[in-house]
């Protein structure tokens, strides 16, 4: 193997998707090697390039840093997708491209005349990825919508916050950041393990809808069988106490659970509270029965402790615990997944550096990386068409002439 | 058709962290053998659900080997698995393996073309590689839990485990791509995945907010801190309606237009002059009239209902589902996305690919060794 050679290397994945879960399948294929040349334009720029937080001054929509984590290690072409002449670019693309990734509401790509048939003609064992909201048939599978929409029709929205008030939902566009780009890499990594055994290229449909109901599955199957799942604040059946309780400065929590009767008993024996030495609480059942009561009369042992401290003495005893961490307390250089190397700060050339998160699974031979912050718009436009594509000086200036290379 | 990992043999040992991900590769038409210990036997530090509905759902498609009670016979039964899997994932603390039997130094772990992926909460090695860990604490530990509940009360949990799920996500992925590379090289390699890690990619923009800006996010309820933004009531639950500031403004007419059809008893309010201004719409006073009005309106109709008529106007009103819901799903239906057996329905498919689809048969069945 040579120096550098990662297992996706010579994978080319013409990317054609936006905001939030495809790219983020995209980076990932390209932190394990693939070329990932993403397709924008000045006139129809991803909208995460507009979307905070941005690094002061410099050009708008090179400031995001929301896009740039989302970006990283891809090459950018600029091409107005509009323009009658795109068609053509955009299908000689394909034709040397492994890999089409797009996130358009269904019809999109076919009004361009850009949809999986037009694609196999230019390159017939083609990995075709399609990650429409809800699929590409059925009655919505032209409703529009974005994250927010998702986390409310997938049943998430509805599962998650306390059962005396409306539905709080996950606070983030969660089904984005995770399960559906992490479905998507899976599966083109399957379909590229099939072309590469048979040299069959196939299509494949996320429906991102579909792929979210798979990370909540059992609360539906739960539901099919008559016993339907509410939203239970931060309680689960399997133990208790289980909860986020206050501890001493402004707004600081600890989480702990109480996963068996003999860390019931080791709780018992930290905090010495005599209600809680009563023998009838050390069964599962008998604390679930008296749940309220427990979770006061621990948040009131909880609150002014020192939050660290107290998840230091629990985890000794055998019980999970950990304060309740912030965004600035995993980037304190004294964070443990700052030490694992789970962020990076790359060099931008428009925002300096940034923070990125780093290839997540941990390879020992072939580890992967961040081969380059996010690319400036149409940075790449001229050293994909020229080299990539073999294009001639004077096709290139005719298309930025006319409009196509926005 | 050929299921796209019909030529691959997974070995699953440990907790529920690692169980999504030989879920994947069972529907992917991998062989997965799930090894347990017997019922007399267990093992401190593994989290495993025991409700028998997550464990359908988990392990559906997976031949489950309980092992025997006997500690040398359970050596000897796992061991004579691992030599003929591809894929060993092993999910739990990061001496899990050990804790069933096999020693890290076992010579059998060495083989040359072995894929070891080892979920684990808090990575490999390191001061909290043997903390004790739970969905709920990685969850808080990793930042996601500091996003989500109200700002009056303790942050809230994603319901499901979802920390579980995103390890074996990363997992599934890792293992894939070594096994990608193992096709060229006929060498297997370690895939580590600390669960911790794999949830803090879930943080949105919270890291950048705070690197950039130096911006802490917290937690903001259900999102509404502005009229027509946020979680609504309606005739049968919630709807979630954003026509405020994040939405266009198009939709904020076309609401209005909505309301007027309907001759709601006070949307005419909704058109004055100060409407328009986003500053007047976050007030307490914009809030809560607009909240009077649009409760009138929808109090009356079921959220499926307002979700089609909304989408016909170009209106951002989604409906807040219930697993109820989904399971009488137009859309779902539709696409014959759920999958019947007898009497039981369970979930569809996580993707549809055309030419290597989905294998996942419904039954687990269990063996001894």
């Amino acid at each position: 193997m040579t120096a550098g050679h990662l297992p996706l290397s010579g994978l080319r994945i013409l990317d054609l998707t936006w905001v939030g879960a495809g790219p983020i399948t995209t980076k990932v294929l390209g932190e394990y090697g693939a070329e990932v040349i993403k397709v924008e334009s000045r006139t129809r720029p991803d909208p995460l390039r507009r979307t905070p937080p941005f690094a002061p001054g410099g050009d708008p929509l090179e400031a995001s840093g929301y896009f740039a984590d989302r970006n990283a290690g891809k090459k950018s072409v600029s091409i107005d997708l509009n323009h009658p002449r795109a068609r053509d670019l955009v299908l000689r693309l394909a034709a040397v491209s492994d890999v089409c990734a797009q996130s358009f509401r269904p019809g999109t790509m076919e009004r361009w005349g850009l949809g999986y048939e037009d694609l196999i003609v230019a390159r017939p064992d083609i990995i075709y990825l399609a990650m429409p909201m809800q699929g590409e048939t059925g009655p919505h599978a032209e409703f529009s919508g974005f994250g927010a929409t998702l986390v409310a029709l997938c049943g998430l929205h509805e599962l998650c916050g306390f059962p005396d008030r409306e539905p709080v939902g996950t606070g983030t566009n969660y089904p984005d950041h995770v399960p559906n780009p992490m479905h998507a890499a899976v599966a083109v990594l399957a379909a590229v393990m099939h072309r590469r055994r048979t040299g069959e290229g196939q299509r494949i449909e996320l429906s991102q809808l579909e792929s979210t109901l798979n990370v909540i599955g059992p609360g539906i199957e739960a539901a099919a069988l008559g016993d339907s799942p509410h939203r239970d604040g931060n309680r689960v059946k399997y133990a208790s106490p289980h909860g986020v309780f206050p501890v001493s400065g402004d707004d600081r929590w600890i989480a702990f659970g109480v996963m068996s009767d003999d860390q019931w008993l080791e709780l018992v024996d930290e905090c010495r509270i005599p209600a809680l030495a009563d023998e009838s609480l050390r069964t599962l059942p008998a604390r679930k029965d008296r749940e309220d009561e427990l979770e006061e009369i621990v948040a009131a042992w909880t609150a002014g402790q020192d939050g660290d401290a107290l998840a230091a003495r629990l985890m000794r005893r055998g019980i999970p615990a950990s304060p309740v961490r912030n965004a600035s307390e995993l980037l304190d250089p004294a964070s443990s997944l700052r030490a694992r190397g789970a962020f990076e700060w790359l060099d931008h050339p428009v925002m300096g550096s940034s923070v990125y998160s780093a290839p997540t699974a941990r390879l020992s031979r072939t580890p992967g990386r961040l081969s380059s912050p996010a690319p400036l718009l149409g940075q790449d436009t001229d050293s994909v068409l020229l080299d990539t594509l073999g294009m001639d000086a004077a096709e290139f200036e005719d298309l930025r002439s006319a409009g196509v290379l926005d | 058709m050929t299921a796209a990992l019909a030529h691959l043999s997974v070995l699953e040992v440990g907790d529920d962290s690692g169980a999504y991900a030989a879920k994947l590769f069972a529907g992917l038409g991998a062989r997965v053998m799930r090894a347990v210990l017997p019922p007399t036997s267990s093992i401190d530090g593994l989290n495993v659900d025991p409700d028998p509905v997550v464990e359908g759902f988990l392990h559906r498609s997976k031949t489950t080997v309980i092992l025997p009670v006997d500690p040398e016979e359970r050596t000897k039964a796992l061991l004579e698995m691992i030599e003929v899997a591809d894929i060993l994932i092993e999910s739990g603390p990061p001496d899990v393996l050990a804790r069933f039997g096999i020693p890290s130094s076992h010579p059998v772990l060495d083989r040359i073309d072995l894929v070891r992926t080892r979920v684990s909460p808090y990575g490999l090695d390191g001061e909290h590689a043997l903390d004790p860990a739970s969905d709920l604490v990685c969850s808080a530990s990793a930042g996601f839990l500091s996003l989500g509940g109200w700002p009056d009360r303790a942050p809230t949990r994603a319901f499901g485990d979802q920390s579980w799920r995103m390890a074996s996500l990363y997992a599934a992925v890792g293992s894939m791509v070594a096994i990608l590379e193992r096709d060229e090289s006929g060498i297997g390699q370690q895939v580590d995945v600390n669960a911790q890690e794999a949830v803090s990619t879930a943080l949105e923009n919270s890291l950048q907010y705070y690197d950039l800006e130096h911006v802490e996010r917290r937690r903001t309820g259900a999102g509404y801190s502005e009229a027509g933004s946020g979680v609504y009531a309606c005739a049968d639950g919630y709807v979630y309606v954003m026509v405020g500031r994040l939405s266009t403004a198009q939709g904020w007419v076309n609401l209005l237009n909505w309301l007027d059809e309907e001759k709601v008893e006070g949307a005419s309010e909704l058109r004055l002059p100060n409407w328009t201004d986003h500053t007047f719409r976050q007030s307490d006073h914009a809030q809560t009239r607009f909240r009077e009005i649009f409760d009138a309106f929808a109090k009356d109709r079921p959220k499926a209902e307002l979700y089609v008529e909304a989408q016909q106007r170009n209106i951002a009103i989604c409906p807040i589902n219930s697993p109820d819901d989904l399971l009488e799903s137009d859309q779902l239906r539709a696409r014959n996305f759920f999958v019947h057996s007898g009497d039981a329905t369970f979930v569809g498919a996580p993707y549809r690919l055309s030419k290597t689809p989905w294998v996942l048969e419904p039954s687990v069945s269990e063996v001894q060794p």
